[in-house]
């Protein structure tokens, strides 16, 4: 009987010393591949201008930050550029599966009457993209401050109607945009 | 042994009434000898035949028309002594049969090896294997629901989550065979990782919990008893099937057990299932991506070696289960989008093939059993092994990658955990004429590997080693249970640190506490059983709750851990009270839980900005707490064959010092029951009928800090109508039934369904139950006293 008992014990209390059974950490290749970095490239005639949102650190931590948008009347055509957190771009990878993304582009009420954003790239199916896109701020008696939401809209297969956001959103952020005379 | 127990069955059975006729009727009622209330599950078996019948709710069997003779009759039933009566039956007789519980010790108990599932004076609910059978099917959650302190928080049909008194997640432990199953506990969406076809006996202990099994069973336990090693038996099993209409689930089961097949002294156990289901319907659509499948298998192993009994068993569950394509939301625009639509925005046709977003879980276990049973008492060792592989595959995160590496990507989760857990558990138990006493130690090293972009829970290894006393002493009428445990746990964690992008170096944390139980169970007429149990259990907190630190897509909320966490404490009164007048059965019970800080996840006023737009961000907090609740229900026996079965549910939470209700408790539930049954319809014996009624009402009681994003759906009722029996298969009594659930199809949402915001519960469901014993088999041979 103490045998069996010592041998019971010494079995059990070898078992709790084996740790061969767990996983141990392995890295991920996937953990940063987030968009980290929007770039709003304005250009007309006469004005290049560019606004920067980043949140080097992703979601959390410390909060993303974005530089304003200066805007003259006249016609501007825009660029998106979307970098990720390490680095990569995914602009190209937007444009390939064009038809699974659409850019929209609202500005905030207080700039809703001066400033009209159309998109002008097309994805294989003929349907608006957005990564390139037109902008127009009309002529001004006075300068007007307000924001431009960025939406991008992932949609399934053979659902994307070129009008309507998807139940998906994969991005969506804001810049601070002012229209000056 | 077998002596001692056939000198119980001395103490006769009263005759009480007695009618004539050619064959005579046997029927009787089965009663606890200590408090007088009906024994539920009783296997009545006419020895030297195969007749076997069961006892029902109210304690009655009937053992059908006998011609007239002498007879013995056997009446087994779990955390009983088995009992054995010799009649002479002339004319149609019905008697009246107590059993003694293993709980009263008249004279020294020798344990071989198995233990009773209700100890001491706590509240316990026993399920034993023939009602499990006819709730078995896709979650371990269905079997417990008809319970009346149970609700599910479900996240479709697949996860199923059980909530015992408003309580769930860390705070409700599950043991199986006396080791707590360990599987990342913490999320809302992650169910018990346990094949619902394995328990052969669940006890579900509400509020102040035995000592024994864990210092941190807030909530309650739910103590699973696998199928047992049978030693110098011949070989018996069980095959079952089950089918459910609603999302085209069927599933199987084959359960063998046998002994001595090469060594003698050798017992096994082999049992395997396996279901698999597509999507659930609600009334007016399909609820895409909601299918599962699963399979598992389990061997056991024992060697009687007389006063030493050795057993090993490894068991492996392995489920994938889909996510509703509708929940899985970008941003909280989105969300609010799908809540406002009304139906999900995602409908595909129905399928059994599940997509992103899904789970897949696979869950091991080891475990190794000795027991010495001897003069001196009796000394268990347990040993366990875990490990749980859980992979969440996200349909978002992976997707920006270019097209040759999408479709790899998307392969791998988004969140993979494995949690690894070693755990030893050392009792003493010693029985006198009046009292019993045990002593535990409780080891554990656990340790949680974390990867993939989700940051919900770091890296960590944990230590916990306890020890456990627990003296219960019976007084005459009075069953007096006290135990303690002092426990500490210490934990080492890797928190990942989101501003420099960097694991932060290792923080190591300290918790220890003392737990104690105190009971009372006194009998207080002929049929009045009254118990009160006093508690204080403590928690640790767990890893998500002080590291967490990422958004949950499942709650569209930016969750951040608190490393400032103290332990949840927690001080409980419960109070029951169970009789039986005349056959009718009550159970009435009360209760009160306070905590000084109780954990919970509260909303932080700066909102967390993301690409993905803003959410708002919940931190995990303590304030004080305050559960109070109430469950009754009743049995009643109409005219002739008929029943009546009621049952009422209420908990209420609120914060004592702003008075503020705990968000997210059950609503408060009732449900009524007209039961009928007959020894004998055509083909089927045991025959039965019920149609349930079962009404949950609105929860009124809202937080009004804590956000939520709809408001609580309106209550509902839903009908269910279940017919079975048990038909001759060529001498096989197979068993059988056929049940209906929300016979009307009606469409409701339920509170507690995570659900609830984008789609419908399902609609009608009929379900379809078949277990056929294979040789001998006892559904109730748990006790080999």
């Amino acid at each position: 009987m103490k045998t069996s008992f010592a041998f019971a014990l010494k079995l059990a209390l070898l078992l709790m010393a084996l740790s061969s059974c767990e996983k141990h950490s392995t890295a991920h290749e996937d953990e940063h591949k987030v968009p980290g970095t929007f770039i709003l490239q304005l250009i007309s005639d006469s004005d290049t201008v560019h606004a920067v949102w980043s949140d080097p650190d992703g979601p959390g931590g410390n909060p993303p930050q974005a530089t304003p948008l200066s805007l003259r009347a006249g016609n501007y055509r825009g660029l998106l550029t979307i970098i990720t957190t390490d680095g990569d771009t995914l602009t190209d990878v937007i444009r390939q599966q064009g038809t699974e993304h659409q850019i929209f582009y609202t500005p905030s009420q207080q700039l809703a009457q001066s400033l009209t954003i159309t998109t002008a790239d097309r994805d294989t199916r003929g349907m608006p993209l957005g990564l390139e896109t037109s902008w127009t701020v009309r002529q001004l008696q006075a300068p007007i401050t307000g924001t431009v939401r960025i939406q991008l809209y992932h949609y399934d297969a053979n659902t994307k109607d070129g009008q309507n956001p998807s139940p998906e959103t994969d991005a969506d952020i804001s810049f601070d945009v002012e229209l000056r005379p | 042994m077998l002596l001692s127990v056939l000198a119980w069955a001395v103490a006769g059975a009263g005759v009480l009434t007695a009618g004539n006729g050619q064959s005579a009727h046997l029927h009787g009622i089965v009663r606890d000898s200590t408090s007088g209330a009906p024994i539920a599950g009783v296997t009545v078996v006419l020895l030297d035949s195969q007749r076997v019948r069961y006892s029902t709710t109210t304690g009655e069997f009937s053992l059908g028309s006998l011609s007239p003779g002498t007879y013995r009759i056997g009446f087994r039933r779990l955390g009983y002594y088995d009992r054995a009566i010799t009649l002479t039956v002339q004319r149609d007789t019905s008697i009246l049969v107590h059993m003694l519980p293993l709980g009263y010790q008249a004279q020294p108990i020798v344990v071989e090896g198995k233990r009773s599932s209700v100890v001491g004076t706590e509240h316990a609910h026993e399920l034993d294997t023939r009602e499990l059978d006819r709730h078995r099917g896709q979650t371990l959650g269905e079997l417990i629901e008809e319970l009346p302190q149970v609700a599910l928080l479900q996240t479709g049909t697949a996860i199923a989550k059980p909530v015992i008194r408003g309580l769930h997640s860390q705070r409700v432990v599950i043991t199986s065979n006396g080791i707590a199953h360990q599987a990342q506990e913490w999320g809302l969406d992650h169910a018990p990782a346990l094949d619902p076809f394995v328990p052969s006996s669940i006890a579900v202990v509400s509020g102040a919990a035995s000592i024994e099994d864990s210092y941190s069973a807030i909530g309650g336990i739910i103590r699973i008893e696998p199928p047992p090693i049978e030693f110098h038996r011949p070989v018996e099993g069980k095959f079952s099937l089950v089918g459910a209409s609603n999302n085209a689930l069927v599933a199987a089961s084959a359960l063998v057990r046998g002994s001595d097949a090469v060594i003698p002294n050798t017992g096994y156990v082999l049992q395997a299932s396996a279901h698999i289901a597509g999507d659930s319907r609600t009334p007016d659509y399909v609820l895409s991506n909601t299918g599962s499948r699963q399979i598992s298998g389990l061997v056991s192993l024992g060697f009687d070696q007389t006063s030493w009994r050795h057993s090993v068993s490894y068991s492996i569950f392995s489920a994938e289960l889909g996510i509703l394509a509708a929940s899985h939301t970008g941003n909280l625009d989105d969300l609010r989008r799908a809540i406002e639509h009304g139906t999900p925005l995602i409908i595909r046709p129905w399928t059994y093939t599940i997509t992103n977003p899904r789970q897949q879980i696979i869950h091991q276990a080891l475990q190794m059993q000795s027991t010495y049973s001897g003069d001196a008492g009796t000394i268990e060792i347990r040993y366990g092994w875990q490990r749980n592989d859980r992979s969440e595959f996200d349909a978002h995160n992976t997707r920006y990658l270019d097209s040759s590496a999408l479709r790899q990507a998307l392969q791998r989760p988004a969140m993979e955990l494995s949690l690894s857990t070693y755990q030893l558990e050392a009792r003493y138990r010693r029985s006198g004429a009046h009292s019993s006493t045990t002593f535990g130690l409780h080891l554990l090293r656990q340790s949680n590997t974390r990867s993939g972009s989700v940051y919900l829970v770091p890296d960590y290894l944990l230590f916990e080693g306890g020890l456990i006393g627990v003296h219960t002493q019976s007084l005459g009428q009075w069953i007096v249970s006290f135990g303690a445990r002092s426990d500490v746990q210490w934990m080492r964690a890797r928190p990942y640190n989101r501003s420099i992008g960097a694991a932060e170096p290792d923080s190591t944390l300290l918790f220890s506490g003392l737990a104690i139980h105190c009971g009372v169970e006194r009998l207080l007429a002929e049929q009045w059983r009254m118990q009160i149990n006093v508690a204080s259990h403590w928690r640790p907190p767990s890893a998500v709750e002080l590291y967490a630190n990422d958004l949950h897509h499942g709650t569209a909320q930016f969750e951040i851990g608190n490393r400032l966490l103290g332990v949840e404490r927690m001080y409980s009164l419960d109070a029951r009270i169970v009789s039986s007048l005349d056959r009718i059965a009550l159970d009435i019970s009360a209760y009160a839980m306070y905590f000084p800080r109780f954990t919970q996840l509260l909303p932080d006023s700066i909102p967390t900005v993301t690409f993905r737009g803003t959410f708002p961000t919940v931190r995990y907090m303590q304030r004080s707490a305050v559960l109070v609740g109430s469950e009754a229900s009743c049995s009643i026996p109409l005219t002739g064959s008929f029943r009546f079965d009621g049952q009422i549910a209420i908990v209420r939470g609120f914060n004592p010092t702003t008075t503020e209700w705990l968000p997210f408790l059950p609503a408060d539930r009732a449900r009524l029951a007209l039961h009928y049954h007959a020894d004998r319809i055509g083909r089927i014996n045991a025959a039965y009928a019920e149609l349930s009624l079962d009404a949950v009402r609105r929860q009124t009681l809202i937080s009004t800090t804590t956000f939520d994003y709809a408001a609580p759906p309106a209550g509902y009722a839903t009908l269910t109508l279940t017919v079975g029996g048990k038909i001759d298969l060529s001498g096989t009594p197979a068993e059988l039934s056929l049940s209906v659930h929300n016979l009307l199809n009606q469409s409701y949402r339920d509170y507690l369904s995570r659900y609830r915001y984008f789609a419908l519960n399902p609609g009608r469901n009929t379900t379809f139950h078949l277990t056929i014993p294979i040789g001998m088999f006892h559904s109730q041979s748990n006790i080999s006293q």
